[in-house]
């Protein structure tokens, strides 16, 4: 049952990504790399192996989180960007819980660094929710100004309380083996964690939580239109500052997953590495569908853990993969506009301060109270 | 007068003149109704644009050029992507933000095997004035970019108050239908705010890696391209707002570079704090006095008591003096905490956002 509009949006989708590809051949010709070698060395490297298909599929795990997260915030009306600096909370407290884990039972352990990673991630975006809901500030401005207050506080942990490497490196203690999280055992490496079952899990409580509740559906109706929601009795204030934290929450999971699912068992300061915007560009290439970000988030996995192998043997910079990420948000944008044709207003949502009533009965009600 | 010496206002007037240059730039975008998230995108392109250029031709005007240029390049972009697809705005800058942070480290790899170090902009003295005691070194003795900000940003100043174009370009941040019904180009004076703010963000840049440090690294502009949004913002967009909040944001940041060699925080810090908070009480009593309704003022009151308990606080530190040392990380995130608390501060009661910013003009809606 393939409409003609489903048809069509799936062509464009290979059009953007054949797009992107174009783009990376041209830098890769630029610098004077051979593109067959260049894609030889990109293919072992993501799945020529099952070692590095395990790294490729455990890496989409969190960019999925923060892709689900986005995809929450837009539905309800809100932009915000505080993504890396929601991972870094969560996982800085997800290190705090998992150093003390040590003599816990493995499941429990995990239990608790996942659900510290929701607390401060959650906590962290209820900072730029409140400043939002209750100060008028706008939600994007101060996630990113967050984000940077985020980037400094991890650098301060890593080199103050939370620092544990013996030799005084910038990074925790190596995390006990209790608190890490499982992986598959016949792969060579470990690299595959059990976490890719979040991958689907995930996936699909966003979309039976967007279709299927109530709250998703006050959600949908206050990112729709706010003066509809208050006249039907939604506060789409609250909504906005449900969805804020809730993607919070999913971040702060994503900073757990880094850190507990990774490679290496301990934090250090750079250990966000670029997955916050990244999974901002999941969720657009998704056209924010949270099942379509399953597969655009395993492409962007396979484009950072390629990049990194074509560095290796080939010495492409690595930073050739943010410069593809940022074509893509790119395309996807002009490729919507391809796909709504020029006739329709495309739905912009205005970033606009938190209001609790609407003008009409903010202005009744102040004459009331000067009466 | 300890740390708050001539030097520390020279170094304070290096920091705020990028910014601030940056910030006049997405003044006047967003006064035209463009939201450019993407600025610290461009900044990168006008920095390593700058850097580029000025390897290949030794000249730093050129390499000045070769920023703005950069800079344009980004701001084309945006205004292909905001004016004439007229897709999400928010959406486009993050966008600008990472293609400007990829393209920059990706082409720095490949071009600059090694890093490359000129020297920084000849500091200019200006006669006369530059023998003022105190106020000459500081603010007649620098450099040629600095003097051109100035006048750029008065420049912007009479421009937006007292030519039509100026006029229009506010009108069409406020309410494009009536720009267009008066028989005005929407699209130009978008167009014309979207490439100023390139230029100047890319000049910006360019002033971040040649005309200061005179070498470009990865992701060196630092958050100041979001400190230049959140300066429009607290400014309230009007350009006195904003050199209010450029010149708070470079105060403290000179003051965190300062600290970072004493040590131990002197007397003098906490007495500047506690005095800075009790301008700020007064402007707001003053302002405050035709608060609305009742209730703003009741919030005012609640606002003017936190403000002094925390002004009693400074006093003692002051007096107490304690050893206190910050970790140098926690200083570098004093500016952006302070935008947070100005911002938060401001409140809503001075949200004077333009009516049409980051929506697109579609005729056919009207």
């Amino acid at each position: 049952m393939l409409s003609k509009d489903l048809i069509m949006r799936l062509l464009v989708q290979v059009g953007v990504a054949l797009a992107a590809l174009v783009v990376g051949v041209l830098l890769l010709a630029a610098i004077g790399v051979a593109p067959p070698d260049a894609f030889h060395a990109f293919w072992s490297g993501t799945f020529g192996t099952p070692t590095n298909a395990g790294t490729t599929l455990t890496q989409a795990v969190p960019l999925l989180l923060v892709a689900l997260g986005w995809i929450l915030t837009t539905r309800a009306g809100r932009l915000h960007v505080g993504f890396p600096g929601q991972i870094l909370a969560g996982g800085s407290l997800a290190t705090a819980v998992g150093l003390q884990c040590g003599n816990l039972p493995g499941p429990l352990a995990v239990l608790l660094t996942a659900v510290a990673g929701i607390v401060g991630g959650a906590l962290w975006a209820g900072l730029t929710a409140w400043l939002w809901a209750s100060r008028g500030v706008l939600e994007i401005v101060s996630s990113l100004l967050l984000n940077l207050v985020a980037i400094q506080v991890a650098n301060w942990l890593v080199r103050g309380p939370l620092q544990g490497s013996l030799d005084g490196q910038p990074q925790s203690a190596n995390f006990p083996a209790a608190a890490l999280w499982p992986s598959v055992e016949s792969i060579p490496g470990r690299t595959l964690s059990y976490d890719v079952v979040l991958l689907p899990v995930c996936a699909i409580a966003v979309v039976l939580l967007l279709s299927r509740t109530a709250f998703g559906f006050r959600l949908r109706v206050a990112g729709g239109n706010q003066e509809a929601a208050r006249w039907s009795g939604i506060d789409p204030v609250r909504e906005g500052v449900a969805a804020i934290v809730i993607s919070g929450g999913f971040a702060g999971l994503a900073g757990a997953a880094l850190l507990f699912a990774g490679s290496a068992p301990w934090m250090s300061d750079g250990f966000e590495a670029g997955v916050g915007f990244n999974g901002i560009a999941v969720a657009l290439l998704a056209r924010n569908s949270p099942v379509g970000a399953v597969a655009t988030a395993v492409v962007f996995s396979a484009l950072n853990v390629g990049g990194t192998a074509m560095q290796a043997q080939l010495d492409v910079p690595s930073s050739l993969a943010s410069v593809l990420q940022g074509a893509v948000i790119v395309l996807v944008l002009v490729a919507a506009v391809v796909l709504r044709g020029r006739t329709r207003a495309p739905s912009a949502a205005k970033p606009a301060p938190a209001r609790r009533r609407s003008r009409v009965v903010a202005r009744s009600a102040a004459r009331t109270e000067e009466a | 007068m300890g740390i708050f010496d001539v030097a520390f206002l020279v170094s304070a007037i290096t920091i705020a003149a990028p910014i601030l240059l940056a910030a006049t730039g997405e003044l006047v975008s967003e006064r035209a109704g463009v939201l450019n998230v993407g600025l610290e995108g461009v900044l990168l392109v006008g920095a390593f644009g700058g850097y580029l250029v000025m390897a290949g031709t030794g000249n730093i005007a050129v390499g000045f050029l070769g920023g703005i240029v950069g800079g344009l390049l980004f701001g084309a972009l945006m205004g292909v992507l905001a004016i004439e697809t007229k897709v999400d705005q928010i959406v486009s800058g993050i966008a600008l933000t990472l293609l400007g942070y990829g393209l920059t480290a990706f082409l720095n790899d490949d071009v600059f095997s090694e890093p490359r170090a000129f020297a920084p902009l000849p500091r200019l003295e200006i006669p006369v004035l530059s023998d003022v005691p105190v106020l000459g070194p500081a603010l007649f003795t620098q450099d040629a970019f600095i003097y051109a900000t100035a006048v750029v940003v008065v420049l912007v100043a009479l421009a937006l108050t007292r030519t039509t174009w100026g006029i229009n370009l506010k009108a069409t941040g406020e309410s494009p239908v009536s720009v267009d019904a008066a028989g005005v180009s929407v699209r130009g004076l978008r167009w014309a705010g979207v490439l100023f703010s390139g230029a100047c963000a890319g000049a910006a840049g360019a002033y971040i890696s040649i005309g200061d440090v005179g070498v470009f690294r990865e992701a060196m502009t630092g958050g100041r391209g979001y400190l230049a949004i959140a300066a429009v913002l607290f400014g309230g967009w009007r350009l006195s707002g904003l050199g209010l909040a450029v010149a708070i944001f470079a105060v403290t940041d000179a003051t965190q570079l300062r600290l970072q060699a004493v040590g131990d925080i002197p007397r003098e810090v906490w007495i500047a704090a506690a005095l800075l908070i009790l301008v700020a009480l007064g402007t707001r009593r003053v302002r405050g006095a035709a608060a609305a309704t009742r209730l703003d003022r009741r919030r005012a009151g609640a606002g003017e008591l936190a403000g002094l308990a925390v002004v009693a606080v400074l006093v003692v530190l002051a007096i107490v003096r304690p050893a206190v040392t910050l970790p140098v990380s926690l200083w570098l995130a004093m500016p952006y905490v302070l935008a947070l608390v100005a911002l938060a501060a401001e409140g809503r009661r001075r949200h004077k956002a333009p009516e049409a910013l980051a929506v697109p003009y579609l005729r056919s809606e009207v």
